[in-house]
C-alpha cells in the first residue's frame, strides 16, 4: 500500500479515512455472516446448488457498483464544496494522479468488501456440484472488474463535471442511476449466462464474457479520460478537447457491429450522456469570455455544452450517413432518428445557455421543465385531437408518412431560431466586452 | 530586501457584472512582508487567488518569481504557500495523516517525512496533537494546521488571507508570533487583514484597497508620510474640556477637533512656537491641562484618511 499511496497520495488519504480499524472489523464480520447465510441456504435440501455463488457475486456487485459508484460520483464535487479542492490544485499532483487516485481511493471500502466476498464465491463453486464452473467464476469476476471500472469512472466523470453551484442531488441521483444501471446489466448477463452464451458482433460469434469485458473496459477508459480532462482543466493544465469527438467516433464504430435495437439504444444512451454533461456544467460568463477571446476554437476553455452538442451533431451526421448507406434493413424512416435527436439537442442546449445568460435562478431545472413541457404538451394535445400526424413537428419522431425534408425542417428551424437568439446575446455581451477588455 | 519577486500588472477580475479587482498594479520586493488591507468586499481575496494562480484574471497579469500566472500557472503553484480565508481541511483525517497526505502530494523526499512532520507540528504549536481528528479541532488549531500545510514544502512566497480571521485574542497573538517568525526567515509574505494595528509591527510594506481599486502601495514609512496634512495633538484636561474645544475651534490653523471624554484630539498646522502659543491660549482660557502631546500617526490614520478620500 505504501508505494502506491506515495505515488498516488489520494489513495493514502482515502485509506486513512475509509479503512479505520472499526470499519475493517465490521466489514469482516458482516461478510462472514452473509456468506454463512448463503452457505446454509445452498446446503439446505430446498435451496438450489448455486445459491452461494450467486449470492456472493450479487453482494460483490451491489457494494462495488452501487455504493462504489455513488462514492466516486461525489468525490470531486465534495472537494469543491468543502473547499479542499483549491489545496489539491496547488500541489504538483497531475490530473492523472488525482483522477486515478480517486478511482481507486473513493470506493476503497467497497472494493475491500468485494474482496472479502471472493472466498465465498470460490466456496460457492465447490458446493454447486458442477452447476457453476471456474470459467464462469473467472469470467464473472473479470466482467465485474471491468464494469466496476466503467461505473466508477463514469461516477468520477459526473463528479468532475459537477460545479458546486449545481445542486448536490443532481449528481447524486446520476451516480445512483449509473450504479443501478450497471448492476442491472451485470446481473442480467450473469444470471442468463451459460457456457454457450455468445454475442453477435460484426456478423461473428464472440463468447459473451470476453466481449462484454472488453467493451466495458473501453467505455470505462473513455469515461476515465473525460474525468481526467475535466480535472486537468481545473488544474489549468493546457490541452485540447479531443476526447469527446474521439469517443463519438469510437461509439460509431462500436455501434456499427451491433444489431438494430441495440444501435438505437446506444444513440439514446449517448444523448443522455450529452444532456447530463451540459446540465452539470453551469459555465458562467467568464468561461465564455475566456473561450471567445482565446485563439483556438477547440481549446480546453470551450464550454462543455458547446463541446458536447457539437460532438453529438457530428456523431449524428456520421451515424445517419452510415445508417442510410449501409444498413437500413427495414427500409423505414428510423435512420432519421440521430439527426432529429441532435437538432432537438441543439435547441435545448441553446435554451439552457440562454437561461444561464439571463441570470434566471436554477437555469438547469427550468430548462428541464421547459424542454419537457415543450415535448410533452404538444404530444398530449395532438393525441387528444387525434392529430398524431403532426407530432414530428414538436418531437424527435421519424415519421414514415412524411418526406425527409418535411420531417426534418421543423426541428431544424427550431434549432436555428434558438441558436440565432443565443448568438445575438453572445455578440452583444461578449464581442463588445471582449474587445473592450483587450485594450491595454 | 532586494530584487522584485512579485510584479502585478493591471490585474483585473470581473465576476459576471461585479468588478472585484480593477486594474491593480504594484510590486513586492524579495523578503518583504506586504500587508494587504481593505474593508469587506475590497477584492483582497480575489487578488490573492489570482496571485496564487487559482483564479484566472479577466485581463492583466502578474509575474511571480519571473513566471507569468497565466502562462505557467502550474509552476507558480509549486512556488507558493497559500493560506485561504477558509480552512479547507479534511475533517475525517487525523492531523498527522493530513500532513502526510500533503507531504506526499508535494513530492517531498520520502526519507525525511517523519522528521519534517514532527518539525512542522512543533513549529506551529501542534506538537503532541498528531492523532487528533481534524473535525474536533478548535478554530485556532485549525488555522495553525492550515498554516502548517502552507509552509510544509518551505515555499519562498507565502500568501496568507486573513490568518487572524475569527480567532480570539490569544490565538491571534500566537498567530502573529508565528508570522513574525516566518518573516524573519526571509520569506516574502503577502498578508491580508482588516485589522491594521496588528500588521503594523511586522510589516514592511502596505497596500490599501477599496472597491477593487488600489489606493496606495508602498513602504510603511511612505504610508506614514501620507498622513493627513496637519500634525495631530492630544490633550487631557481635569476641568474645562468644553472651553478647550471652543478655544481650539476659534484658533487659526486648528482643524478636526474631536472630543473623547476628557481627551481632545485635533490637528494643527504650525511650527513649535505656534504650538506653544496654543498651549498658552488654552491655559489662559481656564483649561486645567493635565497632559499635552503630539500623537504619532499610525497607518490606521493614513488608512482612514485614504478611505475617506476615496469614498
Ligand atoms: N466567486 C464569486 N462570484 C461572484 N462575485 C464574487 C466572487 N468572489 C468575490 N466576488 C465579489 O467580488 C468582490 C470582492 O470580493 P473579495 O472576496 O475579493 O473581497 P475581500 O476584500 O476579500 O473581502 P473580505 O474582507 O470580506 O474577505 C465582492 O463584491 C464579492 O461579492
Ligand atoms: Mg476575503
Amino acid at each position: 500500500m505504501t508505494p502506491l499511496s506515495e505515488r498516488f497520495p489520494e489513495i493514502g488519504r482515502y485509506a486513512a479515512s475509509e479503512l479505520s480499524r472499526m470499519r475493517v472489523i465490521a466489514a469482516v464480520a458482516t461478510t462472514v455472516l452473509i456468506g454463512a447465510c448463503f452457505l446454509s441456504m445452498a446446503c439446505s435440501p430446498l435451496g438450489s446448488k448455486d445459491e452461494l455463488f450467486k449470492g456472493a457475486i450479487l453482494v460483490q456487485a451491489l457494494v462495488v457498483l452501487v455504493y462504489g459508484t455513488a462514492r466516486a460520483a461525489g468525490a470531486v464535487r465534495a472537494e469543491r464544496q468543502e473547499k479542499t479542492w483549491d489545496m489539491q490544485r496547488l500541489t504538483p499532483l497531475s490530473s492523472f494522479e488525482i483522477a486515478f487516485g480517486k478511482c481507486i481511493g473513493a470506493p476503497l471500502f467497497s472494493y475491500f468488501l468485494a474482496i472479502l466476498m471472493l472466498p465465498w464465491a470460490i466456496v460457492g463453486v465447490f458446493v454447486s456440484n458442477g452447476a457453476v464452473s471456474f470459467t464462469t467464476l473467472l469470467g464473472s469476476q473479470a466482467f465485474l472488474a471491468a464494469l466496476t471500472f466503467l461505473a466508477v469512472s463514469s461516477g468520477l466523470l459526473v463528479s468532475s463535471h459537477t460545479i458546486e453551484r449545481v445542486s448536490k442531488p443532481i449528481a447524486e441521483v446520476l451516480g445512483l442511476f449509473l450504479g443501478i444501471f450497471a448492476i442491472t446489466v451485470f446481473m442480467g448477463v450473469v444470471t442468463t449466462h451459460s457456457a454457450r452464451s455468445h454475442v453477435v458482433y460484426f456478423d461473428h460469434d464472440w463468447s459473451e464474457f470476453p466481449w462484454l469485458t472488453t467493451s466495458a473496459l473501453l467505455f470505462g477508459l473513455w469515461a476515465f479520460m473525460g474525468a481526467n480532462w475535466r480535472i486537468g482543466r481545473d488544474l489549468l493544465e493546457g490541452g485540447r478537447i479531443w476526447r469527446l469527438p474521439a469517443f463519438m467516433a469510437f461509439l460509431l464504430l462500436f455501434q456499427a457491429g451491433l444489431l438494430e435495437e441495440n444501435y438505437h439504444a446506444i444513440t439514446l444512451a449517448a444523448l443522455v450522456l450529452v444532456y447530463a454533461a451540459a446540465l452539470l456544467n453551469p459555465e458562467g460568463h467568464e468561461q465564455w469570455r475566456k473561450w471567445l477571446s482565446g485563439k483556438r476554437f477547440l481549446s480546453n476553455d470551450i464550454p462543455v455544452a458547446v463541446a458536447t452538442s457539437l460532438s453529438y451533431v457530428l456523431y449524428a451526421a456520421f451515424s445517419t450517413e452510415f445508417l442510410l448507406l449501409y444498413w437500413n434493413p427495414q427500409n423505414n424512416a428510423d435512420w432519421r432518428m440521430p439527426l432529429l435527436l441532435s437538432l432537438f439537442l441543439v435547441r435545448d442546449c441553446a435554451i439552457l445557455q440562454g437561461f444561464r445568460f439571463f441570470k434566471i435562478r436554477y437555469p438547469e431545472a427550468i430548462t428541464m421543465i421547459f424542454s419537457g413541457l415543450s415535448y410533452a404538451l404538444p404530444i398530449m394535445v395532438l393525441k387528444s385531437l387525434d392529430a398524431d400526424r403532426f407530432i414530428y413537428i414538436f418531437a424527435p419522431y421519424p415519421d414514415d408518412d412524411v418526406g425527409v425534408i418535411r420531417n426534418i425542417l421543423p426541428s431544424l428551424l427550431q434549432a436555428l431560431a434558438m441558436l440565432s437568439i443565443l448568438l445575438l446575446v453572445i455578440r452583444k455581451r461578449f464581442w463588445a466586452a471582449a474587445s473592450a477588455g483587450c485594450k491595454p | 530586501m532586494g530584487s522584485i519577486i512579485i510584479e502585478v500588472d493591471a490585474l483585473r477580475r470581473e465576476f459576471d457584472e461585479t468588478l472585484a479587482v480593477d486594474g491593480v498594479s504594484f510590486s513586492v520586493e524579495e523578503g518583504a512582508v506586504f500587508a494587504l488591507v481593505g474593508p469587506n468586499g475590497a477584492g483582497k481575496t480575489t487578488l490573492m487567488r489570482m496571485l496564487a494562480a487559482l483564479l484566472e484574471p479577466s485581463s492583466g497579469t502578474a509575474r511571480i518569481n519571473g513566471m507569468d500566472i497565466r502562462e505557467q500557472p502550474r509552476a507558480v503553484h509549486s512556488l507558493l504557500g497559500f493560506l485561504p480565508d477558509f480552512y479547507g481541511l479534511y475533517d475525517e483525517l487525523a492531523i498527522c495523516e493530513y500532513l502526510r497526505f500533503f507531504y506526499h502530494a508535494y513530492r517531498l523526499p520520502r526519507e525525511m517525512i517523519g522528521r519534517r512532520i514532527e518539525e512542522i507540528q512543533a513549529h506551529v504549536g501542534l506538537e503532541g496533537y498528531g492523532d487528533r481528528q481534524i473535525g474536533t479541532l478548535s478554530r485556532g488549531m485549525r488555522q495553525k494546521l492550515s498554516l502548517a500545510r502552507a509552509i510544509l514544502h518551505d515555499p519562498k512566497i507565502l500568501l496568507l488571507d486573513e490568518p487572524a480571521g475569527g480567532l480570539d485574542l490569544e490565538s491571534r497573538e500566537e498567530m502573529q508570533a508565528l508570522l513574525k517568525g516566518l518573516a524573519r526567515t526571509g520569506k516574502t509574505i503577502i498578508v491580508s487583514s482588516h485589522i491594521l494595528s496588528e500588521l503594523e509591527d511586522y510589516c514592511s510594506h502596505v497596500a490599501m484597497m477599496d472597491q477593487g481599486r488600489l489606493l496606495f502601495a508602498g513602504s510603511l514609512t511612505d504610508a506614514r508620510r501620507r498622513l493627513p496634512a496637519g500634525r495631530r495633538f492630544r490633550l487631557r484636561a481635569a476641568a474645562g474640556v468644553e472651553r478647550a474645544v471652543l478655544q481650539l475651534e476659534a484658533q487659526g490653523g486648528v482643524s478636526h477637533v474631536e472630543r473623547h471624554g476628557s481627551d481632545v484630539v485635533f490637528e494643527f498646522d504650525g511650527d513649535q512656537p505656534a504650538v506653544a502659543e496654543v498651549v498658552k491660549a488654552l491655559v489662559g482660557a481656564g483649561v486645567s491641562l493635565t497632559h499635552f502631546s503630539e500623537a504619532a500617526g499610525t497607518i490606521q490614520d493614513s488608512y482612514n484618511a485614504l478611505m475617506k478620500g476615496s469614498r
